[in-house]
This record gives C-alpha cells, structure tokens and sequence, in this order.
C-alpha cells in the first residue's frame, strides 16, 4: 500500500493524538464482517499500543464504542495500554443501526479527549496531530436524523482547523452510502469498501495512525 | 596411569568436540557468578586420576547432581567434602557438562573427568600460566561451541525444552546485565589497555523529553590491546527494546573478545560477533514463546505496560511475519566494532546497523563524520532483531579506518544529534561538555558529559522551548592511548 511522506504532525508525549473508533455492531454485522471487525480493531488497538512504548507520556488517547440499538462505549479516553483485547469483541448482535446517538457520544469522546491533551504541560495544540475519528456501519440508519449530531462532530475545532472524521462503509447499499458523506469531515474522507477489506482497512489505519501519515491518502487507496 | 607433569589442554590429545565442551562449561560457571574460590581443594590430579585409573560411568556422574553427596564410584575426598564441591561451582560444571556432553559426542565418564580436571587446573591458584591459557582456549572454542548447540537445538523436534542448557544461555546472561546497578555502570565506565582508552556511558534523556526507559546501552571489554565496543539503540516502538539493546550490546563484545583471540581480519570478526548476538536473540525469542510463564518475560518487558497476551502476538509476529505494520520485536540499533593496535598505529572497524553517529575529531580541531544522520527522521532503515531466515552478519555497513595518535573517536546515539545542525563532537564542545586534551580517566567521565548535555538541554526547553537532544542518550569515546604508544 502506497503512503505519502511523513507529515511533522506526529503522536508524541508532548504531542498526543485523539483516535476514536466506532463500529456498527447491528444484526447484519453478525458473522464474517462482525469477525473481521474485531479482529481488525484489536490488530489497530496492538499496533498503537507497540507505538505508545517507550515513553513516559502516551502518544494517544483512544476511546472505542459500538452501537446498535444503543451506543455501548468499550474504553474511554485511555492510554491504549490500558485496552484488553478481550473487551474489543464485536458479534452483530445488538439490534438497529442508530448512528445519531454513536455521533453524539463520538463527540463527547472526541472533546474530553482533547481536554485530557491540553492538559500535558507544554502541550502546544498546533503541534500536535489532527483528533481522528472513524466511524464504520454496514447499513442504513434506522434511527433519528444524524444532521445535527454530524454537524457537531464534523465541527469540532482543534489546533485552528477542524478534526479528521472518516466515514467507512461495509459494503454498504449505495442508497444508504449518503448517510456516510454527511458523517465524513471531508467528502473524500467518505468510503464505501469491500467487507473483505475490512480487516486490512483496519490494518492501514493502524499504520497510518503510527507513521503519522495523511489519513486522506490512506483512504484515497480504497 | 595417569601422570599430572603433561597434563596440559589442546590438540592433538583433545579433540575438537572436546574443547568445546570445555569452553561451553567454563563460561557456564563464570556466568554464574558463584561466591568463593572456584574448585577450592578439588586437585585436578584427583579428577583425572579418577577417570583414568577408576572410570566413572556417565550414570555414576549423574549421581553428583543431587543434594546428597554421591556414593559408589567416587573418590572419598569429594564424598566427604560434598557440600563445599557443591558450593565451590564443582556440581554446577559437572551438570553443564553432562548436559552438553551429548551435543559433542562426549559419551565416556573418563573424558568428563578429564574436562573437570582442566576445569580445577583453570582455577588452581597458584597456576596462572595454565589458567591463562586455558581461559584462551576457551574463548576461542567458545563461539563455535554455542553454535553447535544453536544448531542442535533449532534441528530438534521438541524445540527449547530439550536443550536445557540453552536456558541459561540467555537468561543468566540477561540476568547479568539487568541486575547491573547504576554504581557499577559508573565504575566500568572507563576501560583501558596499553593500546587505547575508551569512556562510555548512557542517558534516559533530558527530563522534558519525557523517556520512561533507558532503552541505549553501551558495552566495550578489553581483550589484550584491543577493545570491543558496542552502542544499540532499541527501537521505542518494539516490544523488549530495551532488553534488546542491553543484550545485543553485552553479546557483541564477549563473542568479539573470543573472536579476537584467533587470527581473522577485522570485518569478519565483528560480523560473526554480530551474528553471535543475532543467534542468542533468536534464542531468547524461542524461549519466550515455548514458555509464556517464563521468569525472563519480565526482564524484557522492562517498563512496558503491554499484556501478555499482546506480547505474545507481537512475539509470534516477530518469528513468523503475518502483520507487516507490526515491526519486530526486540529490536534495536547497533554501532559495534573493535579498536586495536595495528601496524605501530590504531585502527578501527564497526558496523553500523541502523542509525548513530561515528565522528573523529582530528588534532586540527576538524570533525570528520564518518557516519553522520539526518537528525529529522526518526524512521529506522535497519536494525538487528530476531530472525530465523536471515542472518545479521549480512546487514549493516562496515567501516574500516587507521585511528591517529591524536584522534579522538566519538560513537553516539541518534539522541544526541536532536535538535541542532552541527556533529555531535562540535555541540558537545559547544556546550561544554567535551574538550580535548584534558582526558584522564579521573577527569573524565563520559556519564557526568551526558547529565551536563541534559541539564543544559532542560534549561533550554525551559527558557525557549527549544526541543535539544530530545531522546534517550549514549556516548563512547575511544583514543589512542599515548602513555605507551
């Protein structure tokens, strides 16, 4: 997989990221894509974890929920060494797809998150990498209108610029892929991959998240 | 019978095989460390007479690796006296050979007699002609011998548990050098022989810069003029880095300072020492993986906070790649080389494996880089990890060069060119903290240059926020030494 070069902006101590991640666990998730999710979540969860060593401070802050018929958060901004691998289990087994209250506790994550990075002594938040958010579902929302809840998070402000909101589709209907460009902070951040992919797109993030790349030209591969 | 006035170590009377194992036990009982004299009151003439004229069976010498002293077949001077042989390391050199014996062939209770009676002449007090030779023959055999036993044991259907005595090859040693207290770190910080001196030290870092661990290590050890000399810098981001530099630093000098007691021509020394370190990382990563309860998983873990189970995968990943974004397991950096007397002059040779800086600063003041690094990147291009298909003798980039009277030879860390444009030799001067010409080894010490670097470091994020030598830190500094030369 080709990558752009190096950007300044990495996850260090001083400089800590925020990566959220929020995975649709509804019925139709339910076996081979619900499998590959978590196996896809816990390689990225390993892989930040191998990038935190070494290091007094953490490099990140990382929350991960699920959702279905409601938002079930698995960690809250914690340092990713703090993350079991046995609490990151997906099984398309809790119910509808209502994305507009997994929107509202990304945003809360996303901002608490960033309360905790400004708190690290000498923190300049110019420095530091953009929050990132990623959102997967595999179907339509049955829920409220996410507008709002989209907007706030689309509209999160950090460092003078907005945070990196992807939007990833499983193999979803092209009819319900629009939901998804709302989500995205940026049209092209918006993607609509392959459930056989999905395990791999995870894997990309991982890397991408560690070398400090351009998440917009990860997804541009997909 | 057996006469004690010939009895002297070597070929044509002992074999190869024989050697080996004789190399493999005497490191094995140094490696312990045991208090007290070593074979104390155990004559070798006693040992040898024994296999010769009274020939203990291989089940007759199993019988001294219990607590209870041995009946049957022993000589009574060692049944009455059992608890000080026991103590006295002769049990511990009796159970190293009985284990090893098989992997070279040693298969009669006369010639493990004959191996601990050159075991007792190696420690004789009075017998310093011997022991140096001995200990010679030892280092020689000693690289060989360990690769015998890494092929054996990486051939056998059962993997690790069937070599027992690969155990201690890894874990004893790590032991060794985790349990080295700051103290003694100090004390061993500056070697010297008739040829050449050397200071060495190593820095967790400027405080602001937040490094929890230590993961650069330094190591050098004499061996009659020259010295080996070894600086790694473990990859943050690989599990048991730390450890892995600590190890691959100590395991580098100790097979150089073998290799160098026989005739070969400089790279190829340091490469077989470097790949000697490469084996005895593939070893530990064996174990670590056959036996997740290992003791040894929390000497390399050091201050990760990574689970287990984690660590594991990240193990596995390391021996047999599957993720291509996890990197490898204990890995690290490595500056490695030997300097020595050559040709009424000095020279120098390393491999360079990854990042560091190699500088000589010449007597007119000019710095010669002569590995040097773009202090921006802090993406590795190579380093040395456990590998079961490659070898690491076949990485890196060696350098050869004469070393003047005048020079002085400087190897660091990557840590140490952060935050600045110049060589490390020139910012260092810059700073203060290194000069020329005031070297002696009370003046000098290479730990005090690093906590000045760091306290000036510190101040400068304080009062500018300016990001200086922002990383864990490690110097050695190598010059010819004059006071003979």
């Amino acid at each position: 997989m080709a990558f752009a070069k190096l950007t300044t902006k990495k996850a260090t101590a001083l400089t800590p990221q925020v990566v959220t991640i929020i995975v649709d666990d509804s019925g139709s998730m339910e076996g081979q894509k619900a499998q590959d999710a978590t196996k896809g979540v816990q390689d990225v969860v390993i892989t930040i974890q191998a990038g935190n060593q070494g290091s007094s401070g953490s490099r990140f802050l990382v929350s991960i929920a699920k959702f279905g018929n409601a938002t079930i958060p698995l960690v809250e901004v914690v340092r990713p060494e703090s993350i079991s691998l046995n609490q990151l289990s997906f099984s398309g087994d809790s119910g509808g797809t209502e994305m507009a209250d997994a929107l509202d506790w990304a945003v809360r994550a996303v901002q608490k998150g960033m309360t905790e990075c400004r708190r690290v002594p000498g923190f300049v938040e110019e420095g530091a990498p953009t929050p990132l958010v990623l959102f997967f579902s595999d179907g339509a929302n049955t829920g409220r209108d996410i507008a709002t809840p989209a907007q706030e998070l689309r509209g999160v402000r950090f460092g003078g610029g907005s945070i990196d909101v992807v939007a990833v589709g499983i193999g979803m209907d092209q009819n319900s892929f629009p939901v998804m460009q709302q989500i995205a902070s940026k049209p092209e951040l918006a993607v609509n991959i392959d459930p056989a992919q999905l395990a791999a797109f995870l894997a990309d993030v991982g890397a991408t998240v560690m070398k400090g790349e351009d998440i917009k030209k990860m997804v541009e591969n997909y | 019978m057996a006469t004690i006035g010939k009895f002297q170590l070597g070929a044509p009377r002992d074999s190869d095989n024989f050697l080996q194992l004789f190399a493999i036990v005497l490191d094995e009982l140094e490696k312990q460390k045991l208090q007290g004299s070593l074979f104390a009151d155990i004559p070798p003439a006693l040992l040898l007479c024994w296999g010769e004229n009274n020939e203990p069976t291989l089940a007759d010498l199993q019988l001294g690796l219990e607590p209870v002293a041995p009946q049957g077949n022993w000589p009574i001077e060692l049944q009455n006296n059992w608890p000080r042989a026991v103590k006295n390391g002769f049990q511990q050199a009796l159970s190293a050979a009985l284990t090893a014996a098989p992997s070279f062939r040693i298969e009669s209770g006369r010639l493990i007699c004959r191996l601990l009676a050159f075991v007792a002449q190696t420690y004789r007090p009075d017998n310093e002609e011997f022991s140096r030779r001995n200990r010679q023959i030892g280092r020689s055999q000693l690289a060989a011998a360990r690769a015998i036993l890494n092929k054996e044991r990486s051939n056998s259907p059962e993997g690790p548990k069937q070599s027992l005595l690969l155990q201690p090859l890894h874990t004893s040693a790590a032991k060794h050098i985790l349990s080295s207290p700051d103290n003694k770190a100090v004390l061993e910080e500056y070697l010297s022989t008739p040829a050449l001196r050397l200071w060495q030290a190593s820095h967790s870092g400027p405080t602001f810069a937040q490094k929890g661990e230590n993961q650069d290590a330094t190591y050098a050890l004499t061996c009659d003029d020259a010295i080996a000399f070894a600086l790694a810098d473990g990859i943050s981001t690989s599990y048991g880095a730390r450890f892995a530099a600590k190890t691959v630093a100590f395991n580098f000098c100790k097979a150089a300072s073998c290799y160098m007691a026989v005739p070969n021509d400089i790279e190829t020394t340091i490469r077989k020492s470097v790949q000697s370190a490469q084996d005895w990382l593939n070893s530990v990563l064996l174990h670590l993986l056959d036996d997740p309860t290992a003791p040894e998983w929390n000497d390399v873990a050091g201050q990760s906070f990574i689970a287990r189970d984690v660590a594991l995968r990240l193990l596995d990943n390391t021996r047999t790649r599957q993720h291509h974004h996890w990197g490898p397991s204990l890995a690290t950096t490595l500056i490695a080389g030997i300097a020595r007397p050559f040709n009424h002059g000095w020279e120098v040779g390393f491999l360079h494996i990854g990042d560091g800086v190699v500088e000589r600063w010449v007597e007119n003041g000019s710095v010669i880089p002569l590995i040097s690094m773009d202090n921006s990147q802090s993406e590795i291009d190579a380093c040395i990890s456990p590998s079961l298909d490659r070898l690491a003798s076949h990485v890196g980039d060696f350098h050869q060069f004469s070393l003047h009277s005048t020079d002085l030879l400087l190897v660091s860390s990557d840590g140490l060119t952060r935050g600045h444009e110049s060589t490390v030799t020139k910012k260092l001067s810059e700073i203060g903290t290194l000069q020329r010409g005031v070297y002696d080894h009370k003046s000098l010490r290479a730990s005090r240059m690093l906590n000045k670097a760091c306290e000036y470091a510190d101040r400068l994020y304080e009062t500018d926020r300016l990001s200086l030598f922002a990383d864990n830190l490690s110097l050695i500094i190598i010059e010819p030494n004059l006071k003979t030369k």
